[in-house]
This record gives structure tokens, sequence and C-alpha cells, in this order.
């Protein structure tokens, strides 16, 4: 029996302005439910598409008898298939998510709250469009996998889930990536949440390319906190690695520039790898509310 | 190489460590704070380490180059060879080294001061070896000798010669050589014997040593640490009162000021006397003495003292820039006539007399106070309150009264005596023998030969310009034409007497009246009988006689001078009649009562005793918490002369023919030796390179 007590990070009244909006793709996808989404297959039952020369051999019954009485020309008619968005948010649980929490117990305002406050609420607005969303965590391994589902109870234990990760250790996208795409037949949205912190980007987008092979749209939302943009002022710091990296002494006024520049290029290398996997790459401050950065998004995707 | 301030160098390598310990100190302390993106940052310390550590170790290196140069140039390094006498391992050795400790030693020349070279140079010459036996001797007014005889201990000759310091105080050269003579006397045989003089050869204090009474197989080495050039030295050489002050009325004060200097000076001299403050400004023309007069009103009788101090001067000797003095003023001044003529005899010589002194019966505002006694009463005690003593027809005086009335001038009165009778002649002898080196009297009183009358004789000759005639200015001539002195002795000249202190002779060339100094008061001597001559009812009777008192009140050697280091033996004022309830005090500081001296009582009254004055400063000796005497000691004037004796002066007209090695300490006698400027420039460039780099490296 699942605890259908609402999370903590659902704002239904916040949402309440996004909730008319859908959660859609330019790409036609493929659901298990006729829904309100380009499908990927041209059925029978769907609307109108087009005409194409019959080839024999393919089935009498699309045939337009009605062209071919007037033109005596055999034509088939193509019809499109409808069906719902299937939406797998991936969000990356390492323990550099937690940078810019208030304090370390309750992490609000670090990436990984602004995060599950972005899931939570995409989660709600996908299942209120009757399309289908699922969610897996990433640590050291693919922490949690939840299939797809539009249920209440599916929404309810998805939020759940959110709201109980648990950031440990550092990210391996190349171990949990290829596991998650083992455990997926659909293809779909998948929705990458990470900071892209971690030792091998090339590994990462190793894996992504896989998905966009089966035919996946994978959307990278770059997280990035405006501390870590630039260093704190001040003489002296010892900055302790959220990973394991180990401690380090410095005066930020000495590295400040080299930092910054090598961060600046990170987040190009970010960018240009995502790119050219074919995902859709998107930058976000967690300076921007979840809902400005959620509703621009939808907005975008509505097209 | 060696230096000049060795403990700069120890202190230099301390201050090495100071950056070190800087960078600790002032390191801050760092803020945790968890990072995610902590592998940029470790990039980023990567990129910046090899440049940070290049920047680290130039300003390591710079920093410490600046510290070891400043320390390098305080230790003031002297990379002149020279060649140090080491005692022969092979004899033994007796050496008396003298250090002068005078004031002189402490002249500043180029950033260093004679003692400390002194000091360098004489620990050559204590360092251990086989066979040596060591003396040192810190000569100043005193030869204080470490040990009585030569020792091997030289570790304590080293602690001694560390400790010592120049002293405000001339050296008697001739004392610290003969004592060094008497250490080195020796019944040894094979033994060699070596004096070494270390000192600035001050020609003051050196231009009559004698070197004879030394052993004459003794080595002399002499150690000058004078510079080439005699270093400007301006001083304050004497500070008086022309005449005892009276209080309320203005008296002169006299500064000398010598310029030991090549060039002419503009001086501003302080002067503090009580509450009163005046500040002076005077030229003073090179290598000259110079003699500002100024008028002071001292307000209040009694003992009082101040300073003199030279404003802004800068020169090498600043011990001798202030002066201390003590002046003592009277109030009503008191006399007594000691006579055998009635008080009631009139007209009578001291009738006479008592009259000039005290013209009206009241007694009025200032008037003196004359009282009367016969010399059968004339003691100590008996005149203990009066400044002036008048003798006129008293008698025959005995042997003790004789004694009182010699003590009474040494400690300050003034004498005026009416050498009318025979008698007085001998009185006159007696009191000449009593005060003996303290008298330089012009002439002595005889008899007058047999059937010469001495009647009617006219002055002929008459120091117009001295007291007590200069008060009548121009008007002298005519109004003494008239004057006819009888009675009184014949005289006769002293040999090698000053003839200054004759104030007027008579026509047959007998002397009709002189003053003279005796100590700190004066004798007065009018040759006369005031029966038998015009002189009482003469117009110029009062006027002389009062400036005849007025001068012996008033003039007295006040300035009778207490050297620091000198023996001092002072008989007190006659008021001051036993020891039991004197105190001595220094105003200025806490100092030890019984390190200023003793009290001893002897038979012409209290004499304080000190071997050692300090100072210079002023001393008062209270009774019954009341001033009643005081003294200021003063650096001898000779030591702000800093001119020093060629060497070939000592070496060949004071030798007295014994072989004497003289030399210059290196530094100073090439006075070229300025590694230490170099130093200091280096410095300078260091601390200038170390900005340049950290501005270089600056991000």
């Amino acid at each position: 029996m699942l605890k259908q007590e609402k999370s903590r990070f659902l704002e239904l009244n916040a949402l309440s302005v996004l909730q008319n909006m859908r959660f859609t793709t330019r790409h036609r996808i493929e659901g298990s439910y006729s829904g309100k989404h380009t499908s990927r297959t041209l059925g029978g039952s769907g609307e109108f598409a087009d005409y194409r020369e019959y080839t024999p051999g393919e089935d009498l019954r699309r045939l337009d008898w009605r062209v071919l009485g007037r033109t005596g020309r055999a034509y088939v008619k193509l019809f499109q298939d409808e069906t719902n968005l299937v939406c797998t948010p991936v969000i990356d649980c390492s323990r550099s998510m937690l940078f810019g929490g208030n304090s370390s117990a309750s992490g609000a305002g670090s990436k990984l709250d602004y995060a599950q406050h972005f899931v939570t609420a995409l989660s709600h607005i996908i299942s209120f469009g009757r399309d289908q969303v699922g969610l897996a965590l990433v640590g050291e391994t693919l922490q949690e996998y939840l299939a797809p589902g539009s249920t209440a109870d599916h929404v309810t234990q998805l939020h759940n889930s959110v709201a109980s990760i648990d950031a440990q250790g550092a990210a391996k996208w190349d171990v949990a990536l290829p596991t998650l795409f083992q455990r997926t037949s659909r293809r779909g949205v998948m929705l990458l949440i990470t900071d892209f912190l971690c030792d091998d980007l090339d590994s990462v987008f190793s894996s992504i390319r896989l998905f966009r092979h089966r035919g996946w749209e994978v959307v990278a939302l770059h997280l990035v906190h405006p501390d870590e943009e630039r260093l704190p002022t001040g003489s002296a710091f010892r900055f302790d690695g959220m990973e394991g990296e180990g401690s380090i002494s410095c005066s930020p006024t000495e590295i400040r520039q080299i930092y910054e520049a090598n961060f600046a290029k990170h987040m190009a290398t970010v960018r240009s790898l995502a790119l050219s996997a074919g995902c859709e790459y998107r930058l976000a401050s967690t300076a921007i509310p979840y809902l400005e950065l959620l509703g621009s998004f939808l907005v975008e995707r509505t097209g | 190489m060696n230096f000049l301030h060795p403990w700069a160098i120890g202190l230099g390598a301390a201050a090495l460590l100071l950056p070190v310990v800087i960078h600790f100190l002032t390191k801050p302390r760092p803020q945790t704070m968890p990072l995610s993106t902590i592998r940029f940052v470790q990039d980023a310390v990567k990129q910046r380490r090899a440049r940070s550590w290049l920047r680290d170790i130039l300003v390591l290196v710079l920093r410490g180059l600046a510290i070891g140069c400043i320390a390098g140039a305080f230790a003031q390094p002297n990379f002149q060879s020279e060649v140090t006498p080491v005692a022969n391992a092979a004899a033994k050795t007796r050496r008396v080294v003298i250090v002068d400790a005078s004031q002189s030693m402490s002249a500043i020349e180029s950033g260093s001061d004679g003692f400390q070279a002194a000091r360098v140079q004489a620990s050559r010459f204590l360092k251990p070896a086989t066979g040596l036996r060591a003396n040192l001797i810190v000569a100043g007014a005193n030869a204080d000798a470490v040990f009585e005889a030569p020792s091997t201990n030289l570790n304590a000759l080293n602690d001694a010669l560390g400790k010592a310091s120049a002293k405000p105080e001339r050296i008697d050269i001739q004392n610290a050589i003969n004592a060094a003579s008497e250490m080195l006397a020796t019944d040894q045989e094979e033994v060699e014997l070596e004096l070494i003089v270390v000192s600035d050869f001050q020609r003051s204090n050196w231009a009559t040593v004698d070197f004879s009474p030394l052993p004459q197989e003794t080595t002399i080495k002499l150690e000058s640490t004078a510079p080439t050039e005699t270093p400007d030295n301006l001083a304050i050489l004497s500070v008086g009162f022309a005449e005892k002050p009276t209080a309320g009325s203005p008296a002169s004060l006299e500064i000398v000021i010598g310029n030991f200097s090549r060039n002419a000076r503009n001086v501003r001299v302080e002067v503090a006397l009580g509450d009163s403050v005046l500040v002076l400004d005077a030229a003073c023309p090179p290598n000259n003495r110079t003699t500002i007069g100024q008028e002071m009103m001292v307000e209040s009788s009694g003992w009082q003292s101040g300073w003199v101090k030279l404003l802004g001067n800068e020169d090498a000797l600043a011990a001798d820039d202030a002066y201390p003095f003590v002046v003592q003023t009277i109030d009503t001044p008191a006399c007594t006539i000691v006579t055998r003529q009635s008080p009631n005899m009139r007209p009578s010589s001291s009738y006479f007399l008592e009259r000039a002194l005290s013209p009206w019966d009241d007694q009025s505002a200032g008037q003196m106070q004359v009282d009367r006694i016969p010399p059968g009463r004339f003691s100590t005690d008996a005149v203990s309150g009066s400044q002036l003593l008048v003798f006129d027809h008293p008698g025959r005086l005995q042997s003790n009264q004789i004694k009182s009335i010699a003590s009474l001038m040494r400690r300050g009165r003034g004498v005026l005596y009416v050498a009318s009778e025979l008698v007085d002649a001998t009185n006159l002898k007696l009191l000449y023998n009593e005060l003996g080196g303290d008298l330089r009297a012009p002439v002595e009183f005889v008899p007058p030969p047999r059937g010469a009358k001495r009647r009617s004789l006219t002055l002929t000759s008459v120091k117009q310009r001295l007291r007590p005639f200069n008060v009548f200015g121009d008007s002298l001539s005519a109004l003494l034409a008239d004057l006819r002195i009888s009675g009184g002795l014949a005289t006769q000249r002293i040999a090698n007497s000053l003839e200054d202190d004759i104030l007027a002779t008579l026509s047959d060339q007998s002397v009709w009246l002189f003053t003279s100094p005796v100590g700190s008061g004066n004798l007065c001597v009018l040759n006369t009988d005031l029966n038998d001559s015009n002189f009482p009812r003469h117009p110029a009777f009062v006027p002389i006689v009062n400036e005849l008192v007025e001068g012996l009140l008033r003039s007295g050697n006040q300035s009778e001078k207490t050297f620091c280091g000198e023996p001092l033996t002072r008989l007190l004022p006659a008021a001051i009649t036993s020891g039991a309830e004197l105190s001595i005090v220094n105003p200025n500081s806490t100092e030890d009562a019984t390190s200023l001296g003793e009290f001893k009582q002897s038979g012409e009254g209290v004499i304080w005793n000190w071997r050692r004055p300090s100072g210079p400063d002023v001393f008062e000796i209270k009774q019954n918490g009341e001033t009643v005497y005081s003294l200021a000691s003063h650096i001898p004037a000779e030591e702000s002369d800093l001119r020093t004796l060629e060497a070939d002066v000592i070496t060949e007209r004071l030798s007295g023919g014994r072989q004497i090695n003289f030399h210059r300490v290196a530094d100073r006698e090439s006075g070229n030796d300025k590694s230490w400027i170099w130093l200091a420039v280096a410095a300078v460039v260091a601390l200038i390179g170390e900005v340049f780099v950290l501005r270089s490296f600056k991000t």
C-alpha cells in the first residue's frame, strides 16, 4: 500500500498556472497507449496523413477503393497514429549535487533540491496530461528505476522516490546508463538532470549515444549553482572535495581567473558533447526559480 | 674581517627567521568550504604553483638578503686587514691593556662612537693565548683595574670590557700608566711586558704624558680610535653669574660656549633657573669660545639650581650640550666690624666705616645690617651670619682667629682689612701663611722704614676702569686730586704675583688698595689710617667703601667646579656646624644617598667628601628639609675639544726615548671603509627588488 502523502517538493498552488501546458516532443514517439502525441507508427485508425502508391502484398484493407474506382490507380491511405508520451527523468544523485545547500541536513537550495523540485513538478504535469513518466536515480550505480506509468499511485511513488533521494559518492554514468538502457524497451524522452561534474565526460555521452541510437530523445539539463561559477571572496580558503577528492588550501584571489576559465571551458565542453551526441542541451542556473525554468521549458516544447 | 658591533650579526641571524615567523603569524586561517568543483581549483592551483614557487623563492631570498645586509650594516664590518699582535706562544707575556673611558671617547663619527671601536680593539689583545697574563684598566679620572695584578682569567677581563662604557670624566692617563707600571713590574726573567693603550689620544689629556715609570723593556703599543679628521663639536663650557646675585636684583649670567669646529655656528641656548626659562641666540665663531651674557632676575634667596642646554645641536658629543649650575642668592647682607675701638668713640675709623656701611640709623629695606664685636669675641660661630667681615684696628689676632678668618674666606666670606697699625702687618702675614696657596696677594705689608713718614700721600695710580673707581667715570681724577692719605704700612711686591689685583698705589709707591680672591671668598686690604687721612671726610669715601663692599659680597669664586669622577672635598658654609642632620639629595634622580659621599667634621667645619662624584647633575644638601648647600658636577671642558695628538708627537716628543708603536684602528684610520654604506644600499636594493617581484607576479 503506497503512502498517499503529498511530496514536500510538490507545490500544487504554484503549479496551477502550468497545469494546462503539456510536455510534448517534436519527434514522433513510441507509446503504449493512444494519446495525444504523434506516434512513430502509421496505423489505420488515426488521423489521415497521406497517400502512397500500392505495392503488391500490402494489406488490401488500406487500399483506397474510391480512388481506384475513379482513376484506376491503386493507392494506399496512410493514417498517423497518436500515442502517449513516455518521459524518464534521470537524476544525478552524486554528492556534488548537494552543493549550495543551506545546511547539510536538509540540502535546501542545493542543486539536488532544485532537481527534486523540478522533477516532481514535471512529473505532475506529465501525468496530468495522461502521459507516462518514469524515474531513474543515478549514483555509483543505477540506484533506482521506476518504469514509466501514469497512474496516481505511480506518480505518488515517483514523488516519494524523488523526495527520498540520498546523495552518496560520485555518479558512475558509464555503469548506470547502460544498466538503464538494458532495463528500458520503449523509446521515449530521457531528461538528464545533472551537473556533469564527473571525471570522464566522454563515457557519459557514449552511454547517452546508446539511447539516441535507439531513438530516444535526450534532453540534457545542466545544473549550475552560482557559487560554482565564481569562487568566494576571501584571502584563504580550504576547499573540501564533495566526492572524496580531498582538500586543498589556497587563496581564491590568486586562482580566480584560472578557475573561472577552467569552469567556462568545462561548460563549453559539456555543451559541445551534448549537441554532438544529438541531445537537446539546456543550461540551468539554480539562481533561476525552477518554476520559471519549467515554464520556459514547457512553452518551448509546446511550440 | 671583523665587526665593530658583532652583536648585530647575532641579531641579524635571528632576524633571518623573521620573514618565516611573519609568514606564519600573518598567515590567514583558512575558511573551510565544501566545493563541488574542486577539480577546477586543483587544476588552477597546479597551474599557479610553479609561478608562485618562483615568486616565493625570490621574495624569500630578497627579504633574507635585505635583513642580512641591514644586520651587516649595523655590525659595521671592517674588511681591512690589520695586524693583531699576538703573544709569542713560546714566551710568557704580561700585558696590561688601558682603555680610555673618558667622555671624549663617546664622540660619534660616521655613525660609530669611539668607545665601541676601542672595545673591539682592546678585545683583540685579550684573546686567550698560551703564557699570557693580562689585566685591563678602564681609565677615566680613576684607573679602574679589573685585577690587582695580571691574570690568566681573560674571560673576566672580556666581561669587564663588555660592561665598560665611556664616563663623563677626563682621563688621568698618567695615573693609569703608573698603575700599569706597577702591574708590569716583575722579577721574573724571559717575560715579555706589553702595555696596550686604546684611546683617542686627545690633545688636552695626553700632552704631558710620561712613560718613564714603565719598566724599560716594556713594549708600548698605542691604538688610536680617533678619526682622521677632528669631528665638529659644540659645547657649553661654563655657566655662572659674574657676581653673586642678590634676591630681587638682576644679575649677569655668563655662558661660555666652545665651538670646536671649522665653521661658525649659530646656536640657540635654553637657560632654566628655578621657574624661569630663557632662550638665547648667539653666533659662535669657529675654533673659539664665545661668552653670552644675559641679565637674569633671581626672585628668591637661597640656593637655586638650573640647566643650560644647547637646542637643536647635532654634533659629535651630545653629553656636553647640557650644563648644570647652582647659585646662592642673598637677601639682606650682614656685616661684622671687628675692632678694638669703642662704639662710643667718635670720630674713629671704625665709626667712619660703620656709617659708610649703614648710613641710616633705622634699618631701611636693603640696608646692610652692621654689627661690631671686639676682637676677643671673634670666632667662627660669632660671625656665622655675616657675609662680610671688616677688620679695623683689631690689634693682635690669635692664631685660631687667623685660622677662622682663613676658613671663612675659603667658604665665601669677604674680608675688608683696614691696615693702619704695625700689628696689622703681623696679622696679615699670619693670614697669608694660613691661606697658603689659596691666596695670591700682590704685596705683603711691612712696617714703614724708620724715619719715613706716611703723611699726606696722594694717589698716583688708580685702576680707573675697575671697581671701586669705575663708578666715578671721567671725573675720577678731579675727585681724587685733593685726597690725602696718611698712616698705613709700607708694602713689598711679592714675586710672580698678579699686578692686576692692585687697584691703587700711593705716591710713595706703596699699595693703597688691593683685592685678591681666596677660595670662594675675597680679601681686600685698604692701607690707610682713616683717622689721620681726609678720606673719611672726602666725598669719595662712602661710594668707594660701598663699591668695595659690593664687590666683596658679590664677587668670589662661585664657580668652584666639581668634575665628575674626581674626588670632591668641600668645606661647607659656616652656617652648617654639624653633619648630623644633613642629607644629600639628587633632585633629578633617585640615586642612593650613600653613594653621594659622606660628611666629616673637622676643625674648620663640616667637610663633604665624595670619592667619585657622579653627574653631570645637581646635588643638594638638606638640613631639616631646607637646602643649605648646592653643588653641580660637570664634565671637564677639555673633553669637548676633540683634537688629538699626531702620531709623531707621541712617538717622538712624548716617548722619552722609548720605542712606541702607534697604530690607528683600521676603519677609523682609513676613513673610507664604508662597506656598511654599501650594505645599507644593498638592503634597499633588495627591498626594492622584492616590491618589483611582488608587482611582477601580481595576478
